[in-house]
């Protein structure tokens, strides 16, 4: 059986949300898991002391930025990037991941991938029903169950509505959600006040319109998902999602879910059919109006959107996603990103970034390239530039042949696999230590580099 | 349509070749014009019995060429765009990329490349008088060698030339005025083969509608030959939904835009029906445009979305688990232009719903192979009537148009070889 890397962010071992694919590779690889916390020290010591040589393939969850680390290792590097986490990164990042295989859970993401002139896979992904409500009710009689249970539990006069407030210092927080929702037949507010760590839950208010209940713990996942089933409404609780588990489970519950008008909401839902999209960000005075006939309908047809996205992910997504792995695992070769031979880096380090300069300073590309030449030649960039590739960018710069030139320049570079790109990619705290060795003239990577 | 006498005359002058060299330069694509196609043809070659050689491009050179049989040489170095680390028959060493299509250095590059290298393979012809030189789906640059050297005369004899026009790969470099540069290609083929009677060329197009405007360009007869298909029918088997698929590279041209559209009708004018859809995603540069298109198409979760880039391993697999295919082509892009899909679907056995005043539009209906519709809502209408068929009906129409497809295309091809049955 072949070995999966399997490397994730810290805080996935208490949300659980890679656990599906992680049981989905099981199926196909032996997987070794690994925790990391970008912002502490401890772990890249364990990941630096362990043996790639030993794995297939590593498969990065949500850490992207690390996957240049990998790749620049001649290690077949999977990368499932969230769009909440790097939805914003320029096309740099996604370019020093280029030789990667690339899944995106997001249209979105995938969308900025591509953009990039990355490749990468789309594929979408549904979580199953919760497990009481299939053990409670046969298949065949499932909807006509699910809507006679919220009949029952739902108040049929107003709206019952499940806020978990996660950020309650910004725009999504409960004094918006109270006021987006004043335009709808609401009987009772639950708010769960478990906020993002170093947040502060809103004060409860007093309110006359309906009644407000709050919770900070529930004693199982299953409590909590009745919770929400006994809801009419859920408030996606984040501006943007990654997959976007917790809203994608209340539409599995019959919940009319609003959302924030951003990736993945507005990729499941459609606006006033399954759901509500609403602008949490600008919120304004807007208002939702609509009668609970209309909004209990949405979550009904929210649901039966669930059963058959959920489907597509059993029947056809998941199988997408391991013949996509399965081919990059067995297939593709990477080649090790540093050819041997190549000077240390360090200089180029300091060249590279005097280019971005240059090119700001200089108004045409005839000076640009000239002094380009000098630095090059002067940091001692090995024979190779100095002696064969420079004179002839020069000749075609001459010639005018500012394309040509241009590509023999990026092909230069390219033998020097992307430092400073992967220089911005770290995290802060790492970028301090490159720039302290940079400054000591010592190869940043070496002190990473287990070989 | 006029034909020139001394056309009529020099194409029955020389019997069906017994040799048959397939040049395919273009045949680097995921699908349709891929190493697949060649095999088909000479395996097709093979049941005529023509022995027959393929020269592919170089870019499949390496880890494909153990998989290939011997009568496959890789002989092409150009293809615009990107071109292959190589020498040409001088000895120079040629650039392994091109970088700038709009550069007519390039375009100077790849004549001379393309000149070369037909060249070279008329001179491994021992036999002209019986051999052919076959172009599947000739691009401009081959076109632009063959008349080049047929001007520069460097033969006493030369093979039979059968060219196969598809209306795609006939670009040049940016540089030049495609159309212009087109159009003085054809008109310096037709003096030449006017004025030399030891010029053997036959022609052929895709659809009918090109072949009747190639006709009429190039002064000469083009006849149509579809796609060839060799493959076994998949049997059409029952699904709990009703599946439709919208095969093919996800492109605008292809009616991608459309499919929402489509899809909207159909569940507002049938509500009661329970389809699923198999399509594609927009390939990258497509996708930078039209993102929400994607994003509002893929909303529906009825939608599975292979990636842009699939096999025709996996593309056979899609259309073999759906019912239907659909293909909402944009009428004005295909005026005539035919279909690979069409092809295929003739040859899996699945039933096709198309846009009407395509370039194979009057083949598919008057062939069987399924219906043409203007409208969205027509399109929508017509996938709920073959919804409604039993599987029996759907199977027997299926293989009526399946039929009619294999006949219709064997027929074109034993014509434009010149092949006695």
């Amino acid at each position: 059986m072949r070995k999966i890397l399997f490397i994730g962010h810290y805080y996935h071992k208490s949300t659980g949300s890679s656990a599906f694919f992680q049981d989905l590779l099981r199926s196909e690889y032996e997987l070794t898991l690994f925790s990391l916390d970008p912002e502490g020290d401890s772990e890249w010591n364990v990941l630096a002391e362990l043996c790639l040589d030993d794995y297939d393939c590593v498969l990065l969850w949500q850490i992207d930025y690390l996957a240049s680390y990998f790749l620049r290792r001649g290690v077949r590097t999977i990368v499932c990037p969230m769009y909440d986490a790097s939805g914003i990164l320029d096309r740099a990042h996604w370019q020093a991941m280029a030789g990667a295989l690339i899944i995106c859970f997001s249209l979105e993401l995938h969308y900025k991938v591509q953009s990039a002139g990355v490749s990468s896979l789309y594929i979408r992904y549904f979580p199953e029903k919760p497990a009481f409500l299939a053990q409670s009710r046969s298949n065949d009689d499932h909807m006509a169950g699910i809507t006679s249970s919220l009949d029952e539990n739902k108040d049929s006069k107003g709206l019952r509505v499940f806020f978990w407030e996660r950020l309650p210092d910004t725009a999504l927080n409960l004094s918006s959600v109270i006021k987006i929702l004043s335009g709808l037949p609401v009987s009772h507010l639950h708010v769960h006040q478990a906020a993002d760590p170093g947040r502060k839950p809103s004060l409860m208010p007093a309110h006359d319109q309906y009644l407000i209940s709050s919770s900070t713990w529930f004693e199982s996942k299953d409590d909590y998902l009745r919770a929400i089933q006994d809801s009419d409404i859920y408030i996606a609780p984040r501006f943007s999602e990654g997959i976007g588990m917790g809203f994608l489970e209340a539409m599995n519950l019959g919940c009319c879910v609003v959302a924030n008008d951003m990736t993945t909401h507005n990729e499941y839902i459609s606006n006033w059919k399954n759901g509500i999209l609403v602008d949490f960000v600008s919120p304004g005075e807007a208002v939702i109006s609509a009668t609970a006939e209309s909004v209990r309908s949405m979550g009904h047809q929210a649901q039966t959107d669930a059963e058959a996205w959920r489907n597509s992910w059993i029947s056809f997504y998941s199988e997408i996603a391991l013949k996509a792995i399965e081919s990059y695992v067995c297939c593709s070769t990477i080649s090790p990103a540093v050819p041997s031979g190549l000077p240390a880096t360090v200089s180029f380090l300091k060249a590279l970034d005097e280019l971005t300069n240059l090119r700001s300073a200089h108004q045409n590309w005839k000076a640009y390239w000239s002094h380009l030449a000098s630095i090059l030649v002067s940091n001692g960039n090995g024979k190779h530039s100095e002696t064969l590739v420079m004179p002839r960018i020069n000749r075609l710069v001459m010639q005018g042949k500012i394309t040509e030139a241009y590509e023999e320049l990026c092909e230069v570079i390219r033998m020097y696999p992307g430092e400073r790109t992967i220089y911005s990619l770290f995290a802060d705290h790492l970028q301090d230590r490159v720039s302290r060795n940079c400054a000591d003239g010592i190869d940043s990577f070496q002190l990473q580099n287990t070989k | 349509m006029s034909i020139s006498k001394t056309v009529q005359e020099s194409r029955q002058s020389r019997k069906a070749p017994s040799k048959i060299y397939i040049c395919d330069p273009v045949c680097i694509q995921g699908f349709g014009h891929n190493l697949a196609a060649v095999n088909r043809y000479s395996r097709y070659f093979d049941s005529l019995g023509i022995a027959s050689k393929a020269f592919v491009s170089r870019l499949l050179e390496g880890e494909k060429a153990s998989i290939l049989p011997e009568c496959i040489a890789f002989s092409y170095a150009h293809y615009y765009g990107r071109t292959v680390p190589a020498s040409n028959s001088r000895g120079d060493a040629l650039s392994a990329r091109i970088l700038d299509a709009s550069s007519s250095v390039v375009d100077e590059v790849i004549q001379g490349v393309a000149y070369d290298e037909l060249r070279r393979i008329i001179e491994d012809v021992s036999d002209p008088e019986s051999t052919g030189i076959y172009f599947p789906s000739i691009d401009y640059y081959s076109f632009s060698a063959l008349v080049n050297l047929l001007e520069k005369n460097p033969f006493r004899v030369y093979p039979s030339f059968f060219i196969r026009w598809i209306g795609v790969m006939e670009n040049c470099c940016y540089a030049q005025n495609g159309d212009d540069a087109l159009e003085l290609l054809y008109k310096r083929l037709a003096r030449l083969v006017s004025g030399r009677s030891t010029i053997h060329i036959r022609h052929s197009a895709e659809s009918a509608p090109y072949a009747a405007k190639l006709s009429h360009l190039l002064d000469s007869e083009v006849i149509t030959t579809p796609t060839l298909v060799l493959e076994e029918i998949v049997p059409l088997s029952h699904h709990a939904s009703f599946v439709i698929c919208f095969p093919g590279s996800a492109r605008i041209d292809k009616g991608y835009d459309r499919i929402a559209a489509v899809l909207q009708a159909l569940e507002s004018r049938h509500p009661e029906l329970d389809y699923l859809v198999y399509l594609q995603m927009l390939p990258r540069h497509e996708l930078t445009h039209h993102y929400n298109v994607a994003r509002e198409l893929m909303k529906n979760p009825r939608i599975r979305c292979y990636p842009s880039h699939v096999s025709q391993h996996e593309l056979t697999q899609y259309i073999s688990a759906s019912s239907l295919i659909v293909t909402p082509y944009c009428n004005r892009i295909y005026k005539m232009r035919s279909s690979a899909i069409m092809a295929e679907g003739a040859c899996f056995g699945r039933q096709i719903v198309a846009s009407a005043g395509c370039g194979f539009s009057e083949e598919l209906s008057s062939l069987g192979l399924g219906i043409c519709r203007d409208s969205d809502e027509g399109i929508a209408d017509a996938i709920y009537d073959y919804s409604c068929l039993s599987l029996s009906e759907m199977r027997s129409r299926v293989k009526r148009g399946r039929d009619n497809y294999y006949e219709y295309a064997s027929m074109s091809y034993v014509d434009f070889f010149g092949v006695v049955q």
